[in-house]
């Protein structure tokens, strides 16, 4: 009977200590998967708040210019504008190419003002994708509508109809009043406290704000979302050596609060990570420590039947192996079933300052669960290693005698 | 066994081709050299192929302490253990468990079964060390286990855990383990301790059989008198001292209840 077989003999029928161990690395490698699982689902919703709730778009291309040069020479020309569009929409996995352009300045209704950060965009069909997704929704008739954000029209008094001037500042710091109408207050609800929800403006109506005909970037919206570093890489060489001078930024490199969020949740998991793995390979030290001193007559007999100390040794690892791939693979299903129950439950939870609370959702994550079943794999052979050791040079005689 | 190669072999000269165990003035001290236990002194001891040869002696007195030399799960802290011609001293860890695995059955006072293997799984024990087994090897392998079993009486436990089997029974699986690979020498401390008259009497009439069909040799501690009647020789230990010199010990013919 070969170590491996014999390790798993007794794994399966062994002690109540070993099957104890075994739900402590199952329960601790749960934890951790269904963590990971919570900061993956999170990541999601702050990259549809980034992509789709503040149009931020998958990537955006900016003109490059030289550090310090003009804000015009940092925009495209209308046939610029146009020649970027037409590339980029030739390539493959692009869902929709818009131009846009960020103005800023004073929103008054004649009772109450208000600043305002506003993004003139271009007016799609709503046929599905992200389309259907974007919120605030323009009229294309209606060259002087706007859409607001429910916080915003709350804060101005502002319902659907009503008029509002807007006051911006162009390039050359001269102002520019426009008279709008609001054509749709969207929802802000859910959204985060530090997220964008820009006031919504005909492209045109920015462009007459700033008093400009240039274009200040285009955002692409790809089918799938995935490897946008990718993306952006083979887009910018694409539109580079059509000679057109750009730079491309993925969303996470636009939204502040993803990278703030990245940063605060990956000290977290590794810490969580951390203690999990200490206390699993504390586990199996102890159970393996206990199961040699334990079971000394028996390697003693193994020994004097001929098994060399090699094979001991050999055996002891790849129980405490066995007891970590038994512990790792009730914790696959444990955490499945869970965040099964946890995503059907649909519960929520409620941060510190927060108006709204936020859905409690479990995505999964399953390459840091693979390198968590790595990991733990690692950690149970060396927490055996000194046990096994112990346990291979055993005095046979004494041991039997035990 | 014969196939088996040992690099660090270290032939040992006045063997006898049948001398199987020969121990020349071993000494064993427990401890430090001089303030230890001393448990055997100036041990003189041959064993022959097809010898029976039983140890008695008080509690104490050395009787676990030789069988584990002969058995080389200890070694000697003076004098010489040669088996099969080989000085054990000189030989590697890993050459002694492959010696004793091939050439050697044990029975522990404690029967020592392997709790998480069925009874037929610790008979098979020992061939399974010696590693991998063809498929008609190791359904000889079976067939042997399964016929040991039948002889110590235990066909129908054959797969029980140990932990369902009474002493008796314990004690048989670890008789029929000791005697599966065929060994050429079976060395037992107290064998028949846990076994009623006609274990015991089934038992001593399979050792008999085992060492007139194979010319197995058997050391065997015990204080039954049926055992001691049953042996070519008695030694008595005392004090961990022969008290005569087992040379001197008249050989009985074997005696088997077929």
């Amino acid at each position: 009977m070969s170590p491996a077989r014999l390790a798993l003999r007794t794994l399966l029928l062994g002690s109540t200590r070993s099957v104890l161990a075994i739900v402590l690395i199952a329960a601790s490698l749960c934890v951790l998967d269904l963590f990971a699982g919570h900061i993956s689902s999170a990541r999601t919703r702050m990259e549809h708040q980034a992509v789709i709730g503040e149009r931020l778009g998958h990537l955006a291309i900016m003109r490059l210019a030289e550090p310090g040069s003009l804000r015009t020479t940092r925009m495209f020309d209308q046939a610029e504008a146009l020649r970027v569009i037409r590339l980029v929409e030739a390539s493959s996995g692009v869902a929709l190419v818009v131009p846009q352009m960020s103005v800023s300045g004073i929103a008054s209704t004649g009772e109450r003002s208000a600043l305002f950060f506003g993004e003139g965009i271009v007016s799609t069909p709503d046929s599905g994708g992200p389309r259907r997704q974007l919120p605030g929704k323009l009229t294309p008739a209606a060259r002087n509508g706007i859409a607001v954000s429910s916080k915003q029209a709350s804060s101005l008094g502002l319902v659907h109809g009503s008029n509002v001037t807007l006051t911006g500042v162009t390039l050359e710091a001269r102002s520019v009043p426009f008279d709008a109408q609001i054509v749709d207050v969207y929802s802000s609800v859910g959204r985060p406290e530090n997220g964008r929800n820009p006031l919504l403006m005909p492209f045109a109506m920015a462009q007459t704000l700033l008093d400009t005909e240039l274009t200040e970037r285009i955002v692409v919206y790809l089918a799938d979302g995935q490897l946008p570093e990718e993306r952006r890489n083979a887009l910018t060489a694409a539109l580079r050596s059509a000679g057109i001078p750009v730079l491309v930024k993925t969303w996470q490199e636009q939204s502040p609060a993803f990278a703030n969020e990245r940063g605060a949740a990956d000290i977290a998991f590794d810490s969580v990570a951390g203690m999990v793995f200490a206390v699993i390979g504390a586990t199996i030290a102890a159970t393996m420590s206990m199961n040699a001193l334990e079971r000394r007559r028996e390697v003693g007999t193994l020994r004097a039947l001929g098994m060399r100390s090699s094979a001991v040794f050999m055996m002891f690892v790849l129980e405490a192996l066995w007891m970590a791939l038994t512990g790792v693979v009730v914790s696959l299903i444990g955490s499945g079933l869970i965040a099964w129950i946890v995503n059907r439950a649909a519960l929520s939870y409620t941060t510190q300052n927060a108006l709204n609370s936020a859905p409690m959702l479990v995505e999964l994550d399953f390459k840091r669960m693979a390198m968590a079943v790595v990991t733990v794999l690692a950690v149970a052979l060396l927490a055996a290693l000194v046990p096994s050791f112990k346990a291979a040079r055993l005095a046979i005689a004494p041991a039997v005698a035990a | 066994m014969d196939a088996l190669q040992f690099s660090e072999t270290t032939p040992v000269t006045p063997a006898t081709p049948a001398e199987l165990v020969n121990l020349s003035r071993v000494r064993k001290v427990y401890g430090a050299p001089f303030t230890g236990v001393h448990a055997l002194h100036d041990i003189d001891l041959q064993i022959h192929a097809g010898d029976m040869v039983s140890v008695c002696g008080p509690c104490g007195s050395g009787k676990t302490s030789l069988l584990n030399l002969v058995g080389m799960l200890d070694t000697a802290t003076e004098g010489s253990v040669v088996i099969a011609s080989l000085l054990i001293s000189k030989l590697s860890e890993q050459a002694r468990a492959e010696l004793r695995g091939d050439m050697i059955g044990f029975v522990f006072q404690a029967f020592s079964l392997i709790p998480v293997m069925t009874a037929h799984e610790n008979v098979l024990l020992p061939l399974m060390l010696r590693g991998h087994l063809d498929d008609a090897e190791l359904a000889r392998a079976h067939e042997r286990a399964d016929a040991l079993l039948t002889q110590v009486g235990l066909r129908t436990q054959a797969s029980h855990y140990p932990s369902r089997l009474d002493a008796s029974q314990c004690q048989r699986v670890a008789i029929a383990r000791a005697l599966i690979t065929r060994p050429r020498l079976v060395v037992a401390d107290e064998p028949t301790s846990r076994l009623d008259n006609g274990c015991i009497r089934l038992v001593m009439d399979l050792f008999a059989r085992e060492q007139q069909a194979h010319g197995t040799a058997f050391l065997i501690a015990t204080r039954d008198q049926r055992q001691l009647s049953r042996a070519t020789r008695t030694l008595q230990l005392s004090e961990g001292r022969l008290s005569s010199a087992p040379q001197s010990q008249a050989r009985r013919p074997l005696r088997v209840n077929l």
